[in-house]
């Protein structure tokens, strides 16, 4: 049985694992597990563990019509392609445990995901802009964000710029 | 480690970036100093921030395709083929023999030229300028037969969902051929030039190690990561493409340090050169894209779900993540870059370095920073 | 004191009948002319076009031979900052800091799509990017491309050369 099967059964007997609440398949990865975002810190360390090292992080905008983000952690090894999946649905207003604590990459992919979902991580040691800039008021990532606040650096505060015209179909998808 | 405290009196910040020679791209870099050993780093990042992944919410899966070259341009092929190669196995579209073979040579000579590039701009942070010449003189025969076959020099958008926008016309195995032996002829002249060097030795022998644990806690990948003992490639561990045809090894040292990261992509370049040879010799005749293949005039639908695609890049692993509605646009579309890892790794690797170190071990890295940004 | 003044048309006759061993001018043409064939760079990459920016610098291309290769890594030794790459929010108010610290005559070459209007990265509701370095800086050269090619740099240098010098390097025909 290879590596990720045999943590993921881990998981499974440790409690760890919850039923998916969504039927959402993926593909590209050896495993994939539903966890409850109280114990991600406890999944992070089993695999450390065992270890497996922190690939990468992805947070979803599933607040319409689940009112959660998505968190898609996939974590691999070098000896064996075992890529193992672990994806949690976090609430709205509710904070994640950060697993900076355990890998070191997980606080910056943590920052990222507050800066562009506002999803908040619980004893993260510097929850603040990674990408953006520091004076930044809004979250890009979610899908309610459409347009930033007038700035200088686009036509928005440009009284003499031409109205951005529509275009044809191909100069943007929704057309 | 990356908490804002006060600073004890007898240390001193110091502002490395993001406008500066070494730092490879727009990476600012905190570095607080007691004396000339440096004892806490912060990388800020972002100001290569392009929002590729808001654009990808928003663009069809070919509307795309020019993003995938910009996020790491020295690799641009490897990407857009990254990209291609992702939503073909989403969909489920043939790709022929002669596409794939093609795309394998294509990938191989950009990731030379990267490499390439690597060790000019690495050898000039070392204060080593002449390297710099003959490493972008290679690069200028691989870039100009690049262009004859996908007509751009830096950033390619020349895979199609189904095959290549455009066939290797019939003279190109020769020509790829010339390259290869002038390339081949170069690598005793660095190894003159560079390796038996002392003071390059100086400089990066036992400088920067990456242990393993680091490796692990950060993710590091590539050329770092094989550099610390660990032969872990995607080309190896989850074959995609044609790579499964051909023998090559994957170079790796044990010492983990600059030097080891510079004997790796050499020893790299060396392979890619093998790749590339074999995959000329068996080149196979056919259609370069699948007959009526959606190219880039219909919007292509993906089912719903989620598809994780990992390539091995000139910098390490490269993963595409695509979460699908089923439209004709990602619903979400997140790129895990090497370079993000690798740099992260600084916190834990410089404190304990001298300052005259810093550039080395962060130019042994090989960051491309609109990479981390995307 | 006691200067004699010579009037024009006899300082004309002065200088053709120098002219096979003295030359005049005036001395900003040949200022322009010193500062047009030595531009000094800033060693400025923001992201792709950085790289064509390098390989002008480099031995096919050879902006050498235009006196323009010596790029400097401080602002306050370089007259020319070459913006190769997009622009992004963040720095933004980095590349003014720089441009002000640069001393006086100084040009700007706004290099690549990016630099002129934002580039591929432009679409309506965009965040992250300055549509166009002339949004907050001025820009003497504008050279389309993403990237441009390196020979088309090095037709913005020359371009920026007659800019400066009000005159073309090669003259007629050239």
């Amino acid at each position: 049985m290879g590596a990720a099967a045999e943590l993921a059964m881990g998981l499974e007997g440790a409690g760890l694992t919850v039923a998916p609440p969504s039927e959402h398949p993926i593909s590209g990865v050896a495993e994939s597990r539903w966890v409850a975002p109280a114990s991600l810190v406890k999944v992070a360390e089993a695999l450390r563990e065992a270890g497996f090292f922190y690939e990468s992080m992805t947070c979803v905008d599933r607040l319409d019509p689940h009112g959660v983000f998505e968190l898609i952690y996939t974590f691999n090894r070098w000896d064996e392609p075992a890529r193992l999946a672990v994806r949690a649905w976090a609430p709205k207003d509710e904070a994640v445990p950060s697993m900076s604590g355990v890998y070191g990459i997980a606080a910056w992919n943590e920052r990222e995901a507050w800066e562009f979902y506002g999803l908040r991580f619980s004893n993260h040691p510097n929850l603040t802009w990674l990408l953006l800039p520091e004076d930044t008021d809004f979250h890009p990532l979610l899908k309610s964000f459409t347009a930033p606040p007038p700035s200088i650096y686009d036509d928005s505060m440009n009284p003499s710029a031409a109205p951005a015209d529509t275009g044809d179909a191909n100069d943007h998808a929704h057309g | 480690m990356t908490t804002p405290t006060a600073e004890p009196l007898d240390s001193y910040t110091l502002n490395m970036g993001p406008q500066h020679p070494s730092t490879h791209g727009v990476l600012r870099l905190k570095l607080t100093l007691k004396g000339e050993r440096i004892v806490g780093v912060e990388p800020v990042i972002g100001y290569s921030h392009r929002a590729h992944e808001k654009m990808a919410e928003n663009r069809t899966y070919a509307q795309f395709l020019p993003n995938t070259s910009r996020q790491d341009y020295l690799s641009g092929l490897i990407y857009n083929v990254a990209w291609v190669e992702a939503v073909e196995k989403f969909a489920g579209i043939a790709v022929p023999e002669r596409a794939l073979v093609a795309r394998v040579i294509l990938s191989e000579f950009n990731r030379i030229s990267s490499h390439l590039l690597w060790v000019g701009a690495f050898l000039m942070d070392l204060g080593a300028a002449t390297p710099f010449l003959y490493a972008f003189d290679d690069r200028e025969a691989i870039l100009s037969l690049l262009e004859s076959v996908t007509g751009s020099r830096l950033t390619y958008a020349t895979a199609r969902f189904g095959g290549l926008s455009r066939d290797l016309d019939a003279d190109f195995p020769r020509r790829a051929r010339e390259v290869l032996v002038k390339l081949k002829a170069r690598w005793p002249e660095f190894v003159d030039l560079v390796e038996d060097n002392v003071i390059f030795r100086q400089r990066t022998q036992g400088v920067g190690v990456f242990t393993l644990d680091q490796c692990r806690a950060w993710g590091v990948t590539g050329p770092p990561l094989r550099a610390s003992g660990v032969p872990y490639d995607i080309r190896k561990a989850e074959p995609y493409g044609a790579y499964s045809r051909y023998q090559f090894d994957i170079p790796t040292r044990p010492e983990g340090d600059v030097f080891a990261r510079y004997m790796v992509r050499i020893a790299e370049m060396e392979q890619s050169v093998r790749i590339i040879e074999q995959a000329l010799d068996g080149l196979p005749e056919g259609p370069i894209l699948t007959e009526g293949s959606i190219g880039i005039k219909k919007r292509l639908k993906l089912p719903v779900g989620t598809l994780y695609y990992a390539v091995e890049s000139a910098r390490g692993a490269y993963g595409i993540i695509i979460v699908s509605e089923g439209g004709s646009e990602p619903y979400r579309a997140k790129f895990r870059t090497p370079s993000y890892a690798n740099l992260g790794v600084m916190y834990d690797v410089l404190p304990g370095t001298m300052v005259a170190d810093a550039v080395a071990v962060l130019g042994s890295v090989d960051l491309v920073m609109p990479e981390v940004d995307r | 004191m006691g200067v004699a003044t010579v009037p024009d048309r006899d300082l004309e006759q002065m200088a053709e009948d120098a002219a096979p061993w003295v030359r005049l001018a005036m001395v900003d043409d040949v200022l322009n002319l010193a500062r047009a064939n030595s531009l000094w760079p800033l060693t400025f990459g923001l992201a792709c076009c950085a790289i064509e920016m390098m390989a002008v610098g480099m031995a096919k291309y050879d902006l050498d031979r235009f006196g323009a290769a010596v790029f400097r890594p401080s602002p306050r030794q370089a007259d020319l900052m070459i913006l190769a790459g997009t622009i992004s929010r963040k720095m933004a108010p980095v590349i003014l800091t720089l441009w002000d610290q640069m001393p006086g005559p100084k040009w700007s070459i706004a290099m690549g799509g990016c630099t002129i209007s934002g580039g591929p990265f432009k679409y309506p509701g965009e965040y992250a990017i300055a549509e166009g370095a002339e949004k907050f800086m001025p820009v003497d050269v504008h050279i389309p491309g993403c990237p441009p090619r390196p020979e088309a740099l090095i037709a913005g240098i020359l371009q920026l050369e007659e800019k400066i010098k009000q005159g073309r390097r090669f003259g007629r025909g050239g």
